[in-house]
């Protein structure tokens, strides 16, 4: 038998191009536009091949398991059961109002679903993924606390990301092996307090020394500042959630310790974000599939992993793969953990 | 066709060396000579290198398939769906120039397929649909009329004088009070519509009034609600499959492009219900010049709110902008009064 000690520390590589990609992209849409949406569930599994056939540890891809057929039998079964909910809230009122609290209760469902989905669907040496979560944890973790950040104004906001990307973390498993992860909440009130303050600063200084000039009211500067507030905890706060999240990330066996290390800047990030979106749109879409290559790229490139001993001792459940009609609801539905 | 590389078995991440034999579609594996697993169906070939086999395992090759083999390998479907994802510049320009054909076909086709789904969808739910909007709003922004039961009745009979002159029954016509509206009249899809004391008060005579409920008429007659709402669907399917679902930015300018097109479709509606409006009046022997009267009186009334110098452009602006739903005051008076 051949032994597998591997280097000490290493990026996780990103083989993909864009000239690829953008055949694989192009034939998925117009095999699905000719098909009426029908093959749209086969371009999904040819997508996430590729893609995760080219991220690679150890010159070793990932592989994707999910069929074409799996997921258009959930989308089926997502399709008629909105349809039938949709003729339910219009022949009875008093349904409609409960679609609101049913959704908030299905979601946990949803959730867990789409994520083992998805995660039993990804393999590395023949070793499957696998999400763990539960019903109520899910809804207490991914749903309820995330509103409760909301509700206090951001205050609790890293407390609850903090636990939010740990339970996400320590939910999946590789195989049989659980993964950790333990941040310590100062850093996520420290990565907190870095994104949002530098940034309401920066806008009200600058609208404040214009002031005069351009007679900008308080009202105003007070409503430039909220948007700022609001910029950085969609789009500045999680790049440094996720930093957190894989720094505190490991994979532990008797004899095998796997770390992980993540060096995303949210400038590099943001700005690669709106040159994509920028391109995306002066091309009508044609630029899409170069957009999407880099970004996973600067991903996968920020993205480093650490392994101390014999990585052949990881080994897999016997556990059949899952049902996607959770992943097609959520797909649906919007509801989604993006991470 | 025989060839050597690394086995893993069902479970394990531990790699052996092996040989693996093709036959049709299944496969064998083989060590040192001895039987691993014999004629296992093949589940996936991936990265050229990968062979996903049914019971579990995954026999790793140590150099990728050629294309030869990979063609004897795969089926006649998946053969001609990987040429067609094969890169090459005239392929991706044959490839992009049909994905443009079809998407201006869809999207022409749809001022064709929107009055068929129109025709078909039932008239019942549409009603219904109006129905609980209408509810909804009563219980939050409209209220009780303050206007006399002599003139509500006496505007209502004249209403139902018209829709009996054109030939159809219209729908109910109802009056309510409400502060956050103001001078204004809504018809919702199937029925009802609601006139507002304000608008009541602001346009006095009832010709006036009738002229703007004849207008609400041809949007109920001629269903625009529901033709709006199919075509937004049309055009957002357009947005999704163009610049996809999947990045928060590129979904955000989708959302005002879609924006923009209900926008100017929801001119051409407005402006269809102007015309129509006349019609029904004249068929009714009623004055259709007092249309143009209630929209000068409206325009004034919605100008008086601007500043002198401001209010002379509000009156002559004839352009409308590209996000307003309806035509402007100066150019909806000139369509009128070339009628």
């Amino acid at each position: 038998m051949q032994s597998s000690i591997l280097p000490d520390q290493q990026k996780i590589e990103f083989t993909g191009d864009a000239k690829e990609y953008f055949g694989i992209w192009i034939s998925n849409l117009v095999l699905s536009i000719i098909t009426l949406g029908i093959y749209s569930a086969w371009a999904k599994v040819r997508r996430e091949t590729y893609f995760k056939n080219n991220t690679k540890i150890s010159e070793r891809g990932f592989g994707y398991h999910a069929t074409g057929k799996q997921i258009f039998q959930g989308r089926l079964i997502a399709v008629v059961a909105i349809i039938l909910l949709n003729i339910m809230t219009k022949s009875e009122p008093l349904f409609a109002m409960a679609m609101g609290p049913i959704f908030i209760f299905l979601a946990p469902w949803v959730l867990n679903n789409s994520m083992q989905f998805s995660a039993r669907a990804t393999s590395y040496r023949n070793i499957r993924f696998n999400w763990h979560g539960t019903y109520w944890e899910t809804f207490w973790f991914l749903v309820i606390a995330p509103m409760l950040g909301i509700l206090t104004l951001g205050l609790l906001t890293p407390l609850v990301s903090k636990s939010y990307y740990s339970y996400f973390a320590c939910s999946h498993s590789y195989g049989t092996t659980r993964f950790t992860c333990q941040p310590t909440i100062g850093t996520f009130y420290f990565a907190f307090l870095v994104t949002v303050i530098p940034t309401i600063l920066l806008v009200c200084v600058i609208l404040g020394s214009t002031a005069f000039v351009t007679s900008t009211s308080l009202v105003q500067i007070t409503l430039a500042a909220f948007y700022a507030f609001i910029f950085s905890i969609i789009f500045i706060y999680p790049i440094l959630c996720r930093n957190l999240m894989v720094k505190a990330l490991s994979l532990k066996r008797a004899t095998l310790i796997v770390s992980f290390d993540s060096t995303i800047s949210p400038i590099k990030f943001i700005w690669i974000s709106l040159l994509n979106w920028v391109l995306t749109i002066i091309s009508i879409g044609l630029l899409m599939p170069w957009a999407k290559i880099r970004m996973y790229r600067y991903l996968s490139d920020c993205t480093l992993i650490k392994m101390n001993g014999n990585v052949e001792q990881f080994i897999d459940e016997a556990k059949a793969s899952q049902s996607s009609l959770g992943e097609a609801v959520a797909d649906f539905e919007g509801i989604e953990v993006s991470i | 066709m025989q060839l050597s590389g690394h086995f893993f078995k069902a479970f394990s991440a531990a790699q052996e060396e092996g040989e693996i034999e093709f036959n049709g579609q299944t496969a064998s594996i083989t060590k040192d000579d001895l039987i691993v697993c014999s004629d296992i169906d093949v589940q996936s070939i991936q990265s050229k290198k990968e062979i996903y086999l049914e019971n579990g395992y995954l026999f790793t090759l140590n150099t990728p398939l050629t294309h030869q083999q990979e063609k004897q390998l795969s089926h006649n479907v998946g053969r001609s769906i990987a040429w067609l994802e094969k890169f090459t510049v005239l392929r991706a320009l044959i490839l992009t120039i049909v994905l443009i054909i079809l998407l201006v076909s869809f999207r022409y086709s749809l001022t064709v397929i929107t009055p068929f789904a129109v025709s078909i969808f039932p008239q019942d739910w549409e009603e219904s649909i109006g129905e609980n909007t209408y509810e909804a709003l009563n219980k939050t922004v409209l209220n009780e009329t303050e206007l006399s039961l002599i003139r509500v009745e006496r505007l209502q009979e004249k209403v139902a004088q018209i829709a009996f002159a054109n030939g159809f029954e219209g729908p109910e016509v109802l009056f309510h009070n409400s502060e956050l509206i103001g001078a204004n009249a809504l018809a919702f899809p199937g029925g009802p519509i609601v006139v507002t004391d304000d608008l009541v008060l602001l346009l006095q005579s009832d010709d006036l009034i009738l002229g703007v409920i004849a207008h609400e008429l041809a949007h109920v007659q001629q269903r625009h609600s529901l033709q709006q709402i199919i075509n937004i669907i049309g055009v957002a399917v357009i947005a999704s499959v163009v610049f996809g679902s999947d990045d928060t930015l590129i979904e955000e300018a989708s959302v005002i492009g879609i924006n923009l097109f209900a926008s100017k479709k929801s001119r051409a509606f407005e402006k269809e219900a102007d015309l129509l409006a006349l019609e029904y009046m004249e068929n009714a022997n009623l004055n259709k010049a007092a249309f143009g009267l209630a929209i000068e009186k409206l325009t004034s009334s919605f100008c008086a709110a601007a500043a002198d110098a401001a209010l002379q452009d509000c009156l002559k602006n004839s352009k409308s902008g590209w996000l307003s739903s309806h035509p402007s005051g100066a150019e909806r008076l000139r369509y009128l009064d070339a009628k």
